[in-house]
């Protein structure tokens, strides 16, 4: 009997490794951009590893086949986007907190959907 | 052992020496005979009487009379203060200078005579570094008002490119100059000892002046600079040089004076342009008596301050004013501020920020800071009546008017840092000729700045005591009634929460076991030492209060920070002594028994330990002495995270009022520029700016159009966080 995750699972990683990305293209921005108020700051890098790290999450998310590492990976998700979405209010980063809700909503969608989906259930 | 300080009158029978009048040059020079040159000074620790009163009974009043030397071109040297007799020279002196004698009085300076100069400009005027003479700050433009405010948009910006974050070969940069608008130029004066000319309206470069100074920090932990000078001939003639003047002081103490139309030197100003200040640096010269604040420029006056290495050294420079002639640059006038007899074994009481002028009195007003070492005064056990001070000095002669301290033997490095404030207010339906001194230590004073009387009681009352070898501690410290202080030094600070959990107790910890009897205690070598709130860096930085004179408000932006001080005898201060940094570290105040520490009290994650506000803007009714509103300014930032602006912000630089009722203000950590609405306190416009902006704004009108200058170079004490941006805001204009 094969694995692959659910199509609910693999929208939703999809969705958080687009939220994360639009979170890293933000962050990137407002680190290398003059006037953004944390140009060059050590909170910038720090969202702009978090939403890396948040794209690497997504991938996992993507080929994760086991309730196990599927739950590794989601929890590790609302954990980072979470946190993230602090540090970018803290910051003052706002399109970075919109980024955010998107990788949420992606992890919410992933959550909500059957852990994975077997050969023989889908015949 | 508790001791008590000397009587005053045998402090000023040892010879409380404050003034010296230096020759010109003797072709000129006219010595005249004994004249009393009176000045009431503050209240004397020794007097210990904890009664309510002005500059004349709230303790020692002293006046200085003696032997003076003056010129043609000074005025004959009159009994400025109060008929007192004259003690004669002390016979001491020996070549130009004299020093006065002392002599205690009860009376007021006599009555001075009031030329026709208003205090407040008729016309808009931004051509010092608070703007006027006065130091309200206040432009009556009233373009941009508390309506529109919001709309007002970036003009332009300009870098200058003299920035350094010291991580290269060059000191970072501190860079709180105020842009200067006059001979429709915007000039301003850069931490790499530059000039630059600009276009008020476009921002583009009219020229350059590069002073080739040494980029080296020699008596500061940064390279700094508060800006240029300017001054113009009463009737300047077309065509002819150096009949507008831009003047720049530098790290090593040479003084530039530059041509306003063509930025090149004056050749008749000193020695081709440059005035070597550092010639009369004779006492204690450890170090160059660095320009870092422009001159304070009235009539054809150029009034010279200047900073030193505070708490580096026991005995340090003297402080000294100079007045020197705006076209030549020959001396005119010196004034010194630690009397001669102790003049070699201490130091500074100094006046390293800016200045203010009544020029209808013809007063000008000296801010004086701390003598030396900042933190242990065994060495100066005597009196120092003009350390600390605001002192009043008649402009042609430098002799002092009146004086009032404001800490008495001070051991916490509260150097008055700001230019009193110059306000007519009405109280009672009297107007009085006031002003208004903020102070490191969150009091606002208000004095009659014709007397230096009080406005509203200033009391003396009892502080603590201690128990360091060698120091004589002053019983007593003035207290202002009225207006309230802008945070409460009574009481220690309390932890604050959330700084306590992140530190899992640590904050509560390290807060309890400060000592804090309140604001006047002493530092001491045991435990953690005491706890410094507010800290050396304010209460009230040297942005000062600006001033409203149409609503007679006056507006002022301050800091809550607590440090703690701590003293180490000297075997264990070299054992333990770390790195310094802007305001905090280690610091050995050689020469004294004593090395000193001052911290931030922040927890392990950078987070203040102490209960917020951070920062606040307030603005008083001077009519009352009452607070009309008092609000949070700014973010505290850190690492790039903003705190809630509810917490406030420290700040550093002050705010300008306008006639259309808008307070402006850079200051804050969180680099942000923004206007209040004077009547509400509301924030109603804010921006980014490359660093936090650090002095004053400008307001002018150019063309027709009113401008809001800002320069964002940023100051270490706050955060490292360094910039080199001239930027520049006005009402969009309609096409």
């Amino acid at each position: 009997m094969s694995r692959h995750a659910s199509s609910g699972t693999t929208e939703g990683a999809l969705v958080v490794i687009f939220g994360a990305i639009i979170g890293l293209i933000i962050a990137a921005y407002l680190y290398i951009t003059p006037l953004t108020g944390i140009t060059g700051s050590f909170g910038a890098i720090l969202v702009i590893v978090s939403s890396a790290l948040l794209i690497l999450d997504g991938v996992m998310l993507l080929g994760a086949v086991t309730p196990g590492s599927r739950g590794v990976w989601l929890t590790l998700g609302f954990l980072g986007a979470l946190g993230t979405l602090a540090a970018a209010w803290f910051l003052h980063a706002f399109f970075l907190m919109a980024a955010m809700v998107v990788v949420l909503v992606g992890l919410v969608m992933a959550l909500a959907r059957p852990p994975y989906a077997t050969a023989a259930a889908s015949r | 052992m508790l001791k008590f300080r000397l009587p005053s009158a045998i402090a000023l029978a040892a010879g409380v020496s404050v003034l010296t009048l230096t020759a010109l040059p003797a072709a000129k020079a006219q010595e005249t005979d004994s004249e009393a040159t009176g000045q009431q000074l503050g209240a004397s620790p020794g007097g210990g009487d904890a009664t309510t009163g002005g500059a004349l009974n709230s303790g020692g009043n002293a006046g200085t009379a003696g032997e003076t030397t003056t010129t043609e071109a000074a005025s004959e040297p009159q009994a400025t203060s109060n008929g007192s007799e004259a003690n004669g020279a002390d016979g001491s002196d020996s070549s130009a200078s004299s020093t006065a004698a002392a002599n205690n009085s009860g009376q007021a300076p006599a009555p001075r005579e009031r030329r026709d100069i208003p205090l407040v400009p008729a016309e808009s005027t931004w051509d010092g570094f608070h703007g006027q003479l006065n130091a309200q700050k206040y432009s009556p433009l009233d373009q941009i008002t508390a309506d529109n405010v919001g709309e007002i948009e970036k003009v332009w910006e300009y870098h200058t490119g003299d920035v350094s974050d010291g991580s290269g070969d060059l000191p970072t940069t501190v860079w709180s100059a105020t842009p200067i608008y006059a001979n429709d130029t915007l000039y301003i004066g850069t931490p790499f000892y530059r000039v630059i000319a600009l276009d008020p309206a476009t921002g583009e470069e009219k020229w350059t002046f590069d002073s080739q100074s040494t980029l080296k920090a020699l008596t500061q932990p940064a390279l700094k600079n508060r800006g240029v000078a300017y001054w113009e001939a009463e009737n300047p003639q077309e065509g002819e040089a150096c009949q507008k003047i831009v003047y720049l002081g530098t790290m090593d103490a040479r003084l530039f004076a530059i041509d306003a139309d063509t930025g090149k030197p004056c050749e008749n100003f000193a020695d081709n342009g440059v005035l070597d200040v550092n010639q009369w640096n004779t006492t204690n010269a450890r170090w160059p008596l660095s320009l870092l604040q422009p001159p304070t420029i009235t009539g054809d006056h150029v009034i010279i301050g200047w900073a030193g290495m505070d708490w580096a050294y026991e005995e340090a420079p003297p402080g000294t004013v100079f007045s020197v002639n705006a076209r030549t640059g020959e001396l005119e006038w010196t004034l010194d501020f630690i009397p001669e007899a102790i003049r070699e074994r201490t130091g500074t009481a100094n006046v390293w920020t800016a200045m203010s002028v009544d020029e209808g009195l013809g007063l000008v007003y000296l801010p004086v800071s701390s003598p030396s070492p900042n933190y242990w005064g065994g060495n100066r056990t005597e009196e120092i009546p003009l350390a600390t001070s605001t002192t009043a000095v008649d402009i042609e002669t430098g002799e002092v008017v009146w004086s009032r301290q404001w800490v008495h033997h001070d051991i916490w490095d509260y150097d008055i840092n700001s230019a009193p404030t110059l306000m007519d207010i009405t109280v009672d339906g009297k107007t009085i000729p006031a002003l208004m001194q903020a102070t490191k230590m969150g009091f606002l004073f208000v004095v009659n700045r014709e007397t230096g009387e009080d406005v509203w009681p200033i009391e003396e009352r009892p502080v603590p005591s201690g128990h360091v070898e060698g120091e004589v501690y002053a019983p007593t410290q003035p207290f202002p009634t009225k207006p309230e202080p802008l945070l409460d030094q009574a009481e220690k600070p309390k932890a604050w929460w959330l700084a306590d959990l992140a530190s899992f107790g640590a904050c509560s910890r390290l807060i309890d076991s400060l000592h804090y009897e309140g604001m006047y205690s002493p530092p001491i070598t045991e435990g953690n030492g005491v706890a410094a709130f507010p800290d050396s860096s304010g209460g009230v930085q040297w942005g000062g209060v600006a001033y409203d004179p149409t609503t007679e408000t006056a507006v002022v932006n301050t800091s809550h920070i607590l440090q703690y001080i701590q003293l180490y005898d000297r075997k264990t201060y070299n054992e333990i002594a770390g790195g310094s940094g802007n305001e905090s570290g280690f610091y050995p105040q050689e020469g004294a028994p004593f090395g000193m520490s001052l911290k931030v009290a922040l927890n392990w994650l950078g987070m203040p330990c102490w209960e917020p506000p951070y920062g606040e803007l307030v603005a008083i009714d001077m009519k009352t002495g009452d607070i009309k509103w008092r609000h949070p300014i700014g973010s505290s930032q850190k690492y790039g995270f903003y705190m809630p602006e509810s917490l406030g912000s420290p700040t550093i630089g002050g705010p300008a009022v306008t006639a259309g009722g808008v307070i402006f203000i850079g200051a804050s950590m969180d680099a942000k520029v923004r206007a209040y609405s004077l009547e509400t306190g509301e924030e109603l416009w804010s921006d980014i700016v490359e660093a936090p902006a650090v002095s004053n704004p400008a307001v002018f009108e150019h063309d027709g159009r009113q401008y809001v200058a800002f320069t964002a170079g940023g100051n270490t004490i706050l955060k490292d966080q360094v910039g080199d941006q001239v930027v520049v805001y006005a009402l969009p204009q309609d096409e």
